[in-house]
């Protein structure tokens, strides 16, 4: 599903140049669950920005589904992210001046769904995340867990090939994390591939695969590289 | 879609309560000025909405050019009489032509005295044509509708001036005497002229009248009739109903009119017609554009500024609230919008603000024109807003500022990274941190401009008031019923009021002073050919010991004496002798003379008019400060000795004995002349009339400064606000290494002081070619000096920083920890 290959990223100023990805390759495949993982700084939401599309590499092929899409201009990048990415942060990054609803509803105001359609559409992933009786709530009215459930249902809402998570479980408890992780198992065993950046390793542990980053380079291991 | 992009932003405005009312009030503030403005522009446009012809008519337009290419006069409505005759006979097609002239005298401001048995004031009459009723379809309440004017005596009364004069409508028949000389027997009476019109009996009307009489030529005398040089009349010409004139070919044909009929000798005219809708606008706009200034313009612009800082600020406050949802911008890119539906949202939002600004503006405009009303003595009405023009206006008024002030916020948003907006600490990079200070340093410049404007027109009101104090030491009263209205010689009337010892001199004058229209354009020439280099100068009329009633000092000669062949009658323009005549100081400068004596016995032509007048300098007194404007066009003044048509009476009295004085010219006027009404004014009163219309506009300039000024410190205040919130953190870091505060609060209001600094500097030039202009059309015009400008800088400069200082110095007596922490 996605290849890239001798993907660099670098952040330049008037003086200074930074490295924050350096000739990585990577594959994954449809229906992976893929957790990336390195300490503070190698590169890891830099990676997952470019996977999901929020970024632009400065040099290297980005290939989803066999298309280049390098050549792609920022509406196209837009439709591409629109149709096939649902995205999942560490701080949520839910609208705190709408409601969960509208929040959740929001890629599809922008995918120009009819009104009934989505507000089906987003009954039905409330009620998949178990937060249908919040609807009408605000975020900051939600408990942590609770606003990274909607976080989750706006990810999902318009049933994306890929989600991709940046450290989902990083500001919740044990039980709150459990169940997102919970959660993002669920939607992977339904089709969806999920990227993952995560500092723990038993989340890590729930991956197929393990991607370790240092110093912007895939390495085979932390220990080994180490 | 589009009900997702209102909700979002009716919510983001409920949100940011404060700063949308500000927006709010900022712009509705620069749309008022506009609005009004364009209220009271249109209703100048309105013209004639009673004129049933309106679009048919026209007004026949003259401007007069000497050889040496000096423009004695602009193009006016105001033109020769001769032109009547040769339009008839040019444009038979033509419906009607009618002629429309003040019977009094000009110097007067067009005022004459009446009389009918016991009764008697003063009126204004206008010399018309008979076509001139059916031109304006005026009403006939009562008397002859056919033909009033039968005979050559009729005259035609308003309703009011009947009301007003005799106390009663029914006045048919009644004998009237204009000017003591002139019988007349009223054979109609019409109904007032319905406003909005050039005509009326108010103030506010161009051609006022409360009498309508004949156009009587012979009374007139045929040097008049024939004069191509004297414009006194309006001429109205009515298109064919059927198309057999267009205006086109009228105006095509009016091109060559002045060449095929105006003498060669006399210089050259230009004709062309303006619409009568257009006469009121025109007329406004000439009070100044003979310096180039035009009021419509002019307020335009000055509004424009105002709104134009109000669109700035509104541009810059959005932004910056904008910015500060940076994080909810990306969010919306990262789940599917496009950068177009992100423009569109954020225009949306400020179109919403837009239309809520426009209906409290129009709210405040509907407040403010009684107030306009009396401020301006203006008759503005609220009807002016069901006009499809207004809201056509409005309609694209709104969307300009949509565009302006929304894309700027529009443009900034759409441009945002996700990735940085989602992982910055502050969305102020790059354009971001330039471009409201340059925004902010704008709206500075407009009101800098305005600041220097201001100080211009105070400065200049302040000058043309000292002339007051001249006025207020040599206390003078002004009869201004014409002595030829009144059956007494000049003479004995000066004699007779020269027996009171309150009464120190009494001399004549062809105009009354500061009355407007002051006096003849007279110009001069060392030589008699009409190619040589001539000045021109103000001719003014007056009678004896003048100079010393009026307080004009002798700088070299002589003056004028009754009895040394200075008196000039009417035989005397034959060019026959050399006529003696004083000029001032200025006009021997202009002359190229070193000193006044270095001009006594200069010989002078007078120009462009034959047979050209010899004339000889026997005197030169000091320049004198006797009117505001420069009405005709120059800064010098020749005197000619004509005491048989110097029609009113200046008397100089004892500044302790003003009771005196008015008591014995009244008991004198009496005496000599029963039943002819007595008209007076005080210099200083006159003064105060002539000056009021200055007054004016320097209420209309601080009203709009003030305007701009409040929304430009609206703008500082909230950059303020958002600089000192943006840089918490590095004050924290700054207190930590060892600043004081005081230190960190010099560092804040010397960064607010630059933008406001740099844009005064930027608005010097702009503020110079204003006021340049606007001087140019003052009689003493004031010195535009740098104090001016450093004042305008300096106040601009004090009073915005007063503005950021609380929020400067909040910022400045941050906790590091709690700052450090926090942020």
């Amino acid at each position: 599903m996605i290849t890239l290959t001798g993907v660099s990223k670098l952040y330049r100023t008037t003086d200074l140049e930074t490295t924050a990805l350096n000739e990585v390759n990577i594959q994954i495949g449809h229906g992976e669950f893929v957790a990336i993982m390195g300490p503070s700084g190698c590169g890891k939401s830099t990676l997952l920005n470019i996977v999901g599309l929020i970024d632009s590499p400065t040099s290297g092929r980005y290939l989803l589904d066999g298309e280049d899409i390098g050549r792609y201009g920022e509406d196209q990048l837009t439709d591409v992210r629109m149709n096939n990415v649902g995205f999942i942060f560490q701080n949520f990054n839910l609208i705190d001046d709408l409601t969960v609803q509208e929040n959740v509803e929001l890629p599809l105001v922008y995918q120009n769904m009819a009104r009934a359609a989505r507000r089906s559409r987003v009954r039905e992933v409330l009620e998949l995340v178990g937060l249908q009786p919040r609807a009408r709530h605000k975020p900051t009215q939600l408990s942590g867990g609770q606003q990274q459930r909607v976080a989750v249902a706006r990810a999902v809402v318009c049933d994306p090939k890929l989600i991709v998570a940046d450290e989902p479980t990083g500001n919740l408890d044990t039980k709150n994390g459990e169940d997102v992780m919970d959660m993002l198992a669920t939607l992977n065993e339904q089709g969806a591939t999920i990227v993952m950046v995560t500092h723990s390793p038993s989340h890590a542990g729930r991956a197929h695969r393990l991607i370790n980053l240092l110093d912007g380079r895939v390495v085979p291991s932390l220990r080994a590289a180490i | 879609m589009l009900w997702h992009y209102l909700g979002t932003a009716l919510h983001n405005l409920r949100r940011h309560r404060l700063a949308t009312l500000t927006h709010i009030l900022g712009l509705a503030l620069g749309l008022s000025c506009f609005v009004l403005s364009f209220t009271f522009i249109e209703s100048l446009r309105e013209g004639e909405p009673n004129l049933p012809n309106a679009d048919r008519t026209f007004v026949l337009t003259q401007d007069l050019l000497i050889h040496n290419a000096a423009k004695v006069i602009p193009a006016s409505p105001y033109v020769t009489l001769a032109a009547y005759d040769y339009l008839r006979a040019d444009f038979p097609q033509l419906e009607a032509v009618a002629r429309a002239m003040p019977a009094g005298l000009l110097g007067n401001g067009g005022r004459m005295s009446i009389t009918s048995g016991d009764k008697g004031g003063f009126v204004h009459d206008l010399f018309v044509d008979p076509a001139f009723l059916k031109t304006f379809h005026l009403k006939v309440l009562a008397g002859d509708a056919n033909d009033p004017f039968k005979g050559g005596t009729g005259a035609v009364i308003t309703e009011r001036a009947a009301l007003r004069i005799f106390g009663t409508r029914d006045v048919l028949g009644r004998r009237v005497l204009f000017s003591s000389k002139y019988p007349a027997v009223i054979t109609a009476v019409i109904a007032d002229v319905a406003q909005p019109s050039h005509l009326g009996d108010s103030d506010r009307a161009i051609l006022q009248f409360d009498f309508l009489t004949p156009m009587d030529v012979k009374l007139l005398g045929p040097e008049a009739v024939g004069d191509w040089t004297s414009p006194a009349t309006f001429i109205y010409l009515v298109l064919p109903a059927n198309g057999s004139l267009s205006v086109a070919a009228l105006r095509a044909s009016l091109k060559t009119f002045g060449e095929r009929h105006m003498p060669a000798s006399t210089g050259h005219s230009n004709f062309d017609v303006v619409p009568v809708s257009q006469v009121r606008r025109i007329m406004m706009d000439r009070q100044v554009v003979d310096t180039g200034f035009s009021i419509v313009t002019s307020l335009y612009t000055l509004d424009a500024l105002v709104l134009i800082v109000a669109c700035f600020n509104y541009a810059n406050l959005a932004t910056a609230l904008a910015l500060r949802r940076a994080r909810e911008i990306a969010l919306r890119k990262i789940v599917g919008a496009k950068r177009r539906q992100l423009v569109l949202q954020c225009l949306i939002e400020a179109g919403l603000v837009g239309v809520l600004a426009l209906i409290v503006a129009v709210a405040m405009t509907l407040a403010l024109i009684p107030l306009f009303n009396v401020m301006f003595t203006q008759a503005l009405r609220p009807t002016a807003f069901v006009h499809a023009r207004m809201w056509v206006f409005l309609a694209g008024l709104i969307f300009s500022v949509v565009m302006l002030a929304g894309v700027y916020p529009a443009w900034t948003l759409s441009r945002l990274q996700p990735v940085r907006a989602l992982r910055a600490t502050s969305s102020r990079t790059g354009a971001g941190r330039y471009i409201p200070r340059a925004l902010i340093g704008l709206q500075f410049m407009a009101t800098g401009f305005l600041v220097i404007m201001l100080l211009v027109v105070q400065g200049q009101n302040h000058l043309m008031r000292a002339a007051l104090v001249g006025i207020a030491r040599n206390p003078t009263l002004v009869v201004t019923t014409p002595i030829s209205d009144t059956p007494v010689d000049m003479r004995t009337l000066r004699a007779r009021l020269l027996e009171s010892p309150a009464v120190e001199s009494v001399t004549t004058t062809g105009t009354v002073p500061w009355s407007g229209g002051c006096c003849w354009v007279f110009i001069v020439s060392h030589s008699q050919d009409p190619a040589a280099k001539a000045i021109q100068s103000a001719g003014n009329r007056i009678g004896v010991d003048y100079f010393q009633t009026v307080g004009l000092k002798l700088l070299a000669g002589r003056t004028f004496r009754p009895d040394s062949g200075d008196e000039i009658t009417t035989d005397d323009f034959s060019g026959k002798r050399t006529l003696n005549v004083v000029i001032d100081q200025e006009l021997a400068r202009q002359l190229g003379y070193a000193s006044p004596a270095a001009a006594l016995n200069a010989s002078l032509f007078r120009q462009p008019y034959l047979p050209r007048l010899p004339l000889r300098v026997i005197g030169v007194v000091e320049s004198a400060a006797n009117r505001l404007t420069d009405e005709v066009g120059s800064r010098s003044d020749l005197y000619l000795f004509t005491p048989k048509y110097a029609d009113f009476t200046i008397i100089r009295f004892r500044a302790d004995q003003v009771g005196e004085a008015v008591a014995h010219l009244e008991k004198t006027w009496k005496a000599l002349a029963p039943g002819v009404p007595l008209e007076r004014s005080f210099m200083d009163q006159r003064f105060e009339d002539a000056y009021a219309t200055f007054g004016t506009v320097s209420a209309l300039a601080t009203a709009l400064t003030v305007c701009a000024f409040i929304i430009a410190l609206m703008g500082l205040f909230g950059m303020a606000v958002q600089v000192t919130n943006g840089r918490l953190r590095e004050i924290g870091v700054r207190k930590t290494l060892g600043a004081k505060s005081r230190r960190i609060f010099t560092l804040l209001l010397l960064d607010f002081s630059k933008p406001v600094v740099l844009a005064n500097l930027i608005a010097w030039p702009f503020a110079t070619l204003a006021a340049r202009a606007y001087l140019g059309m003052f009689f003493t015009p004031m010195h535009l000096s740098p104090l001016v400008y450093l004042a305008g800088l300096a106040s601009t400069v004090v009073i915005a920083t007063a503005v950021v200082c609380g929020q400067s110095w909040r910022a400045a007596r941050a906790q590091p920890a709690e700052v450090l922490r926090y942020e």
